[in-house]
């Protein structure tokens, strides 16, 4: 054996014997995962997400269900499955890495090697189409009280979800004294050198120099990002009482254009500043919760002339909960502000954080948010279809009347909202339970979003977009296994009064059809 | 004739051996006079508490009464100003004295170490009295001669069964000598004590009441939305029972005794809100005293003291809220006091305290990964278990609006209770354990059961004995310091879709 291969042979033994030594005892691996069926029939929801009904220009009955232009929407059926796998590699108690995968499709639709993420159950399955969510290092600092959760994350803000609740690369820490939390953070969005801003950030960066719509771009990385900023402060008074103060940023500084035909062209960006107060009490039998926050910023671009917009919006919250009889009785308002037809080069509808990869691909809009990338939500309301609830979700489908807490399509013509819920939770028996919601939803301002009575060629008079009346009754098989029967039906308001055609794009109008969904689902979590 | 002779001899040896290696001499610590002292009554229990603890070795067992006893030990304690004596004196159940021995200090913080010495003291007197050759004043043996007298002492040593429920260290670690390792003896299941018969319900929770009048003591059971009085004779009789809402779930069973006699605190969880209850036995019905009590509630010995009422508040965001404190009751009232900071990973369910022989303070801890950890007076860990301990099935829900529902998709997040801790006078430290096939996540199954009794040594815990492993999942114990009978509470068969499972309860003697 020459010199060379010993020493070889040696180093490989040492390493060996290194991966031998360490100690296995000094790990826990944890896992964690979740498994979702559901089997829908819905006349709006097919299989993706985003706005139901989303556009004044109501040309067809259905718009936003391709395919289905008849005067009665034909309903739906299909089934959906989730699953998600957690790994957890805990070195000690204040050092781990934590991995989060997702499997998800829609049973017959794509099979072997025409398939990618969210599909892959159709015959003969073998799909390619684990996601990886999820992939990030959580460590204490020694001798500090600080946690510091670097890598790919869940976030959710402070106040319930309605400005940012997504996924994202960042940097998060926080920092417990006595009964003060103080959460920072920071995350990278996007990185505009990838691809450029103006096409799409899924590609692998070979378009980082050049020119897109005749905005330079640096192919400088971390010149021109989508960064997301969090402060948090949270104080527990005592066991019954939090208060909160919180401050966000966004800054969107990837050269987006707003208005393609601005002249000259002008690099633009977003910057919205969001302040919140937040506070949570348990009075007496009721646990009340609630939050006023308030945005500013500037939106650059806005028009034809290069403008620049000012953002002035506020939202609110309030919501009580309280043990009544067999259950629990709870309601909820949200108001988000809006904007108005004209707005101008003053902006006041509330921005819910939407994915933008594709930023102004639209050609006319910052905002993408009716093809079912919202990264805001509010899940308090109970709703299945009046607004976006992540937890009534769980599967592929993501669909909502106010989709984005703006309830619009982007920063523009956010028109706001008034939501109203009212709900009941019953345990039937120890093992089932049934909880009912009604929720009535207002747009808060006009513009022109709002759809058209097309018998007169007028925008309707009313705010009112709907009611919605739910059901989810579910029984506990086992303490991991739930199978649920979930049903929404929501009575459009005169918002949309005679904003479709009965047939075709003209002759006699007629309402929407009534969104409704059914499903029935099976859920195991561990 | 001869090989008659020797076969005899050959049999008889060993029992002629016998009390050389097996025999304990049982000691009765009786009353212990207190004087000069505030809460006579309580410091009386306490001192006879220590000194039998203390006396506990391998050639001494203190037992529960007198009739069982072969020495009766009593004594005296006297506070002058600061200073203390304690003596002790040892007499045979005929009342002849053995022994006596004494010790003094100069201040209270000294009285638990003292004690520790004066049980050293007594039973190396007693060890001279019993085990140097010669018989025992007073002893019935020396009427016996010969092989019989032998037989007779070997006889009236305690009668350790051939498998004993308790597993001493020793057992456990005796090294096989010969070249063939022989299969290990299977330790599971229960081979002595009392065994329940199949009890209606999967019961999470056990408690103990009162020893009635007529020898029975009465048992406390708890299913999810259930609880159950039985009294204890030869067999469990269901007394009474009620049933809770449900929406609501016990997620603890605790008794002590009041003002009125024995409260029953029942923690109920509400929705995703505390909603305690108390309750008490009037005549053969469960009588409810207190509901709507915001606290978790547990009751325990503390460092091995007194028994008290202990309880802790959830916060908003916090499962468990701020320091655990020690409760009073009054009427729908809860006062606390003493609060006792908590070290990181404990709730008023997963900790304890003990001192060692030098009256330090410690904190045990059970962190939600299963280790038991010790944490000095200042809450620094000292150390922690290789192995895992603990681990219930019991969990209550609260709803989760952070991002953790977006992580688990789940509204709510499981917050699994723990097994409890429990200190003894004399400071040894036992804590359940549970082991499974299936624990993964919030899919917990464990299959079987087992009691560890450990003690400080300084730097680490160390086994003294553990139960046999129960052939199901143990979901409770209990450890009746006084009667030295650990109750061990077994789910035999999960509940179902329309059924709600059964139990059994084990009461084995801790020899």
């Amino acid at each position: 054996m020459s010199i060379k291969k010993r020493i070889l042979a040696v180093a490989a033994a040492s390493a060996l014997g290194a991966m031998a030594a360490v100690p296995a005892m000094a790990f826990e691996n944890e896992f964690h995962g979740s498994y979702t069926l559901k089997y829908f029939l819905s006349n709006y929801e097919q299989g993706g997400g985003g706005i139901i009904l989303p556009s004044a220009n109501t040309a067809t009955t259905g718009t936003g269900v391709s395919g289905n232009t008849t005067a009665n929407l034909k309903t739906n059926n299909y089934f959906e499955q989730r699953a998600r796998l957690f790994y957890t590699a805990k070195a000690n108690d204040d050092l781990k890495l934590v991995t989060g995968f997702e499997i998800d499709s829609v049973w017959g639709d794509r099979a072997q090697g025409n398939t990618y993420r969210n599909s892959g159950a159709a015959l003969e399955s073998d799909a390619v189409n684990l996601e990886t969510k999820w992939v990030y290092l959580q460590f204490k600092i020694p001798s500090t009280p600080t946690t510091v959760i670097a890598g790919v994350q869940p976030f959710k803000d402070n106040l319930k979800g309605i400005f940012a609740d997504f996924d994202a690369a960042g940097v998060v820490t926080s920092t417990k004294m006595d009964n003060a939390t103080v959460v920072a953070g920071y995350f990278r969005g996007y990185d505009g050198a990838f691809g450029g801003s103006l096409t799409t950030n899924s590609s692998t960066g070979t378009n980082v120099n050049g020119t897109t719509n005749g905005v330079a771009k640096s192919g400088i990385l971390g010149n021109q990002d989508l960064n997301i900023g969090a402060l948090e402060f949270k104080y527990a008074l005592s066991k019954d009482a939090n208060i909160g103060l919180d401050y966000y940023v966004y800054e969107d500084g990837r050269n987006t254009n707003l208005n393609t035909t601005a002249s000259p062209v002008t690099a633009s960006d977003l910057l919205v500043h969001v302040f919140g107060l937040y506070g949570d009490a348990k009075v007496g039998p009721v646990t009340l919760s609630g939050f006023a926050a308030y945005q500013g910023g500037v939106i650059r671009s806005i028009n034809g002339s290069a403008d620049s917009a000012y953002l002035n919006s506020l939202a609110y919250n309030v919501a009580a909960k309280a043990a009544v009889g067999p259950g629990s009785l709870h309601s909820a308002l949200l108001f988000t502000s809006g904007n108005s037809s004209n707005p101008g080069k003053h902006l006041t509808g509330w921005v819910g954080t939407t994915q933008t990869q594709g930023a102004t691909s639209n050609g006319s809009a910052v905002w993408n948010s009716t093809g079912g990338n919202g990264t805001c939500s509010y899940n308090e309301s109970g709703m299945m279809l009046l607004n976006r609830n992540a937890l009534s979700q769980g599967t592929t489908s993501d669909y909502g009347i106010a989709y984005n807490t703006g309830n619009g399509t982007n920063p523009v013509n956010a028109q706001g909202m008034y939501l109203y819920t009212l709900g009941y939770d019953l345990s039937v028996t120890p093992k089932a339970y049934v909880n009912t919601n009604v929720g009535f939803l207002w747009t808060a301002h006009n513009n022109s979003l709002k759809p058209k009575d097309l018998n007169t060629n007028a925008q309707n008079s009313s705010n009112f977009q709907g009611t919605e009346i739910n059901v989810e009754t579910g029984y506990k098989m086992y303490d991991n296994l739930t199978a649920k029967f979930q049903a929404a039906y929501v009575i459009l308001g005169g918002y949309y009064k005679n904003s479709a055609y009965k047939a075709g794009n003209s002759g006699a109008a007629t309402d929407p059809d009534n969104p409704y969904t059914a499903r029935v689902v099976l859920s195991y979590a561990f | 004739m001869k090989k008659l002779i020797v076969l005899l001899a050959v049999l008889f040896l060993p029992l002629v051996a016998l009390p050389a290696f097996a025999a304990q001499v049982r000691v009765f610590v009786a009353d212990m006079n207190a004087i000069g002292v505030p809460n006579k009554d309580e410091m009386k229990a306490t001192l006879q508490a220590l000194l039998a603890a203390r006396l506990n070795s391998d050639k001494i067992i203190a037992v529960g009464s007198a009739a069982e006893a072969d020495a009766v030990v009593s004594g005296t304690y006297i506070v002058l100003g600061k200073v203390f004596s304690m003596d002790a004196m040892a007499r045979t159940s005929a009342g002849k004295t053995l022994t006596r021995a004494y010790i003094q200090g100069d201040s209270s913080e000294e009285l638990i170490p003292s004690v520790g010495k004066l049980a050293e003291k007594l039973a190396a007197e007693l060890d001279k009295v019993y085990f140097s050759g010669q018989p025992a004043p007073g002893a019935p043996v020396a009427a016996i001669p010969g092989v019989a007298a032998a037989v007779t002492v070997a006889a009236q040593a305690p009668l350790a069964a051939p498998k004993s429920d308790i597993i001493k260290k020793e057992q456990v670690s005796v090294a096989p000598v010969a070249e063939f390792i022989k299969p290990k003896e299977t330790e599971q299941g229960n081979t002595g004590g009392w065994q329940s018969k199949r009890l209606t319900g999967a019961a999470n929770l056990v408690a103990l009441g009162d020893t009635l009048p007529d020898g029975s003591r009465e048992v406390f059971l708890a299913e999810d939305r259930r609880l159950s009085y039985y009294r204890k004779g030869s067999t469990m009789k269901l007394v009474a029972e009620t049933e809770f809402r449900n929406s609501e779930k016990i997620l603890s069973l605790d008794t002590i005794t009041g003002s009125k006699g024995l409260e029953i605190y029942v923690t109920l969880i509400r929705g995703d809100e505390l909603a305690s209850q108390v309750w008490q036995v009037q005549g053969d019905k469960l009588v409810k005293l207190a509901g709507d009590l915001s606290y978790f509630f547990r009751t325990f010995s503390l460092a091995g003291g007194p028994k008290k009422l202990y309880a802790q508040a959830m916060g908003r965001d916090a499962d468990f809220y701020g320091e655990v404190f020690e409760a009073t009751r009054s009427g729908n009232e809860i006062s606390v006091k003493n609060p006792i900071k908590m070290p990181r990973f404990g709730d008023i369910y997963s900790f304890n305290q003990f001192r060692d022989q030098d009256g330090k303070m410690f904190t045990a801890v059970i962190n939600p990964d299963g280790y038991l950890i010790i944490y000095d007076q200042d809450r620094k860990e000292l150390w922690r278990s290789n192995d895992k301990f603990g681990g219930s099935e019991l969990y209550f829900q609260k709803e989760d609006t952070t991002v953790n529902a977006r992580v688990t998709g789940d509204k709510y997040r499981w917050i699994f209770m723990n097994m409890r801790i429990q200190v003894t006078a004399g400071g040894l430290i036992l804590v359940g354990k549970n082991d499974g096939f299936w624990v993964l996540g919030n899919a917990r199954a464990y299959k079987k059961g087992t009691v560890y009794c450990m003690a400080w040594n300084g730097s680490t815990l160390e086994e003294k004995w553990r139960t046999r492993d129960t052939q199901n999942y143990m979901p409770d114990y209990y450890f009746d310091e006084a009667k030295n009978e650990l109750l061990i509470l077994q789910t035999v068969q999960r509940p179902g879709v329309t059924t709600r499972g059964a139990s059994s309860l084990a009461i084995k003697k801790v020899e």
